[in-house]
């Protein structure tokens, strides 16, 4: 989203596609313990028994380290348009490839090259050749108060709490920083959630705020020692043709009037 | 050529890890669906090798040939059944780059033009263009590296032709998904039929020929097929990090070089806003309702097939077609147009609409063709 420039001033819409359940299941690894898997089997195809019978690659090891078939969301069973009775879950990586209403399971040496992973789901670059596979969903943040939705219209002048999300699909939430100038000088927050690996984890921060206008971002750092990076460095290294997986630091552009604002910041 | 041969042997045993493809720009290396990409564990700035999905390092990483000697495996828990053969045979329809899974059949393209026109034009149009939304599947070679800098300058376009790399996996795709209205309805002629002429449209030659009317797609053809794209896609490099940025905290930026940017058009301001109940295809049926609502429903949701009577639509303003329908009983016209009949789905395929506003087409639709 949002790769050629601002145009969603909203929260919900900028980051509202992200998700953090409680699933339960059985992982794949213990049914293939049982059943076997022969040395070939490399990519798996989970297909979905929905009208578009939504399949996917899967890469063996994947399946084999901490994917499941889950049929609880949330401690109740799936709903219908969560994929009752029984979904595909790979914790951490994109939404598209998490079957729902899953059919079969089928093992080849080989991947499938399928529309959702070719001509969908694939970043374009300026040389034009795309990226595929783009699966884990890297390190990413964002503050939910203040926001577009949540401004400080109302709210008094002075010391202020911030709060916000962050994320990684490739590991744990190590750091947390706050800037309100924009990204020059950044202040850590505190977690103030339990903090799991692939899940979502909170924090928050003290920002004594005197009126004026502020940029206020977020910026997480993971346990793989990855730093989200900022908008500038995103364009440069991926074009903005990439549609998916845009995990810049986001700014909210703070009014001396208290109005919220999404904005790109380029430094 | 690599693609299309495929030789177990180099890929049994243990599992082949290849580093990873493509680092610097403009020296990509085409993603090859007989070389398995994936690395599952890398180095942390600490040293530690981590696994490349997550910070959970396990020290029993099970790998496929130790599941496969698992002493589980083989144990026969018996739970669930074992799958028929018929239910093999309905269930296993994947189709791979290398074509393994192309089933037995055969169209030529004049014949599968005939069956797009009436299952596919609809939405995708008469020639690929793509009506209102849907899909546009035919043209844009070679402009996938026009970039736009304003929201004039032509961007991108991305179709069936210009940036899919193989075809042979379209064939599952098609007869699972499509049409949208009824999905898994097209037998394999039909779908090879509408692979061939999806190629034609896009001008693909074949072993340096040109596909003509004639030309009759089945398996092997469709083997043969080489997109212009093939070479356009790398394997992932979310895996190895893009970008490196730095918890830098202070004097992180020159802020006199600072730009700004901020919404020129606000795209969430959408009515009725979100939260609020919204129809997809009644909307605009609704907006327009002020002058005559036969006429705007027509036009939404009837012109599509009446406007030029395919898949045996009595054609709009054609006074033999209609003259047939005047000879019947209106209750039953009504009928047919608000449950279906034939090709004709029910409501012209806009449930959200009134059995009134039906029954106004149908008045207005006959009301033109006298």
């Amino acid at each position: 989203m949002e790769w050629r420039g601002p145009g969603l001033n909203s929260l919900q819409v900028t980051h509202g596609m992200l998700a953090c359940s409680e699933w339960t299941g059985v992982p794949l690894k213990i049914i293939l313990e049982d059943i076997g898997l022969k040395p070939e089997a490399k990519w798996m195809f989970p297909e979905g028994s929905d009208p578009a019978g939504v399949g996917r690659s899967v890469p063996i090891e994947k399946v084999l380290d901490d994917a499941m078939l889950v049929y609880a969301m949330n401690g109740e069973a799936l709903r219908p348009e969560q994929g009752y009775p029984v979904r595909l879950f790979l914790p951490g990586w994109e939404g598209a490839i998490q079957v729902k209403w899953l059919k079969r399971l089928k093992f080849d040496d080989k991947s499938w090259f399928v529309r959702e992973e070719t001509t969908k789901y694939t970043m374009l670059e300026r040389d034009g050749h795309a990226k595929m596979y783009n699966w884990a969903m890297e390190a990413n943040s964002v503050i939910t108060s203040p926001c577009p939705e949540r401004n400080w219209k109302e709210t008094k002048k002075g010391v202020i709490k911030v709060e916000g999300i962050a994320w990684s699909g490739k590991g744990t939430i190590t750091h947390v920083d706050v800037s309100i100038d924009g990204g020059k000088t950044w202040r850590e927050a505190k977690f103030t959630s339990i903090i799991l690996p692939k899940a979502v984890t909170r924090f928050a921060i003290e920002v004594n705020w005197d009126g004026k206008p502020m940029l206020l971002q977020s910026r997480s750092t993971d346990d793989t020692g990855y730093t989200q990076p900022t908008a500038k460095q995103l364009v440069a290294a991926r074009g903005k043709e990439a549609i998916y997986h845009r995990n810049a630091i986001q700014t909210w552009e703070v009014k001396s009037n208290g109005e919220v604002n999404d904005v790109h910041v380029y430094a | 050529m690599y693609m299309f041969t495929r030789n177990l042997t180099l890929l049994a045993g243990s599992i082949a890890i290849v580093t990873n493809l493509g680092a610097a720009k403009l020296t990509y290396t085409p993603a090859n669906p007989d070389k398995y990409p994936y690395q599952s564990t890398a180095k942390n700035k600490q040293g530690r090798i981590i696994n490349v999905d997550g910070a959970i390092i396990r020290k029993n990483v099970i790998t496929v040939k130790e599941v496969y000697k698992s002493p589980f495996s083989g144990k026969n828990l018996s739970l669930g059944k074992k799958a028929s053969k018929a239910t093999l045979k309905a269930w296993n329809t994947d189709v791979r780059p290398d074509g393994k899974g192309l089933p037995d059949g055969k169209m030529n393209v004049e014949e599968g033009a005939k069956v797009f026109a009436a299952k596919c034009a609809t939405c995708h149009g008469d020639f690929g263009e793509g009506v209102d939304r849907f899909p546009v599947l035919a043209g844009g070679i070679g402009t996938l590296k026009l970039h736009p800098r304003t929201g004039g300058d032509p961007g991108p376009l991305k179709t069936l032709g210009s940036y899919a790399p193989y075809i042979a996996p379209f064939f599952w795709y098609i007869q699972t998904a499509m049409p949208l209205s009824a999905p898994k309805s097209l037998n394999n002629d039909e779908v090879y039929g509408i692979l061939g002429y999806l190629l034609q449209l896009n001008e693909i030659q074949v072993n340096g020929k040109d596909i003509e009317d004639s030309t009759v797609i089945d398996r092997n053809f469709i083997k043969s097929v080489h997109m212009p794209n093939e070479k356009g896609f790398e394997y992932n490099n979310l895996r190895k990090a893009d970008t490196s940025n730095t918890r830098c905290m202070k004097n992180c930026i020159d802020t006199s070089k600072m730009v700004v940017m901020h919404i020129k058009t606000d795209a969430t301001i959408v009515k009725p806003p979100f939260g609020k109940e919204r129809y997809s295809f009644g909307d605009k049926n609704k907006k327009k309702a002020k002058g005559n609502i036969g006429e705007t429903i027509y036009k939404n949701t009837c012109a599509g097939c009446h406007n030029s009577g395919i898949a045996g639509a009595p054609k709009f303003g054609d006074k033999a077609d209609w003259a047939q329908i005047r000879k019947e009983n209106l209750k039953d016209v009504f009928d047919h147009a608000i449950n279906g009949f034939k090709a004709m789905p029910p409501k012209g395929g806009d449930a959200s609409l009134k059995d009134e506003d039906v029954k106004s087409t149908v008045k207005y639709m006959l009301e033109k063709s006298k």
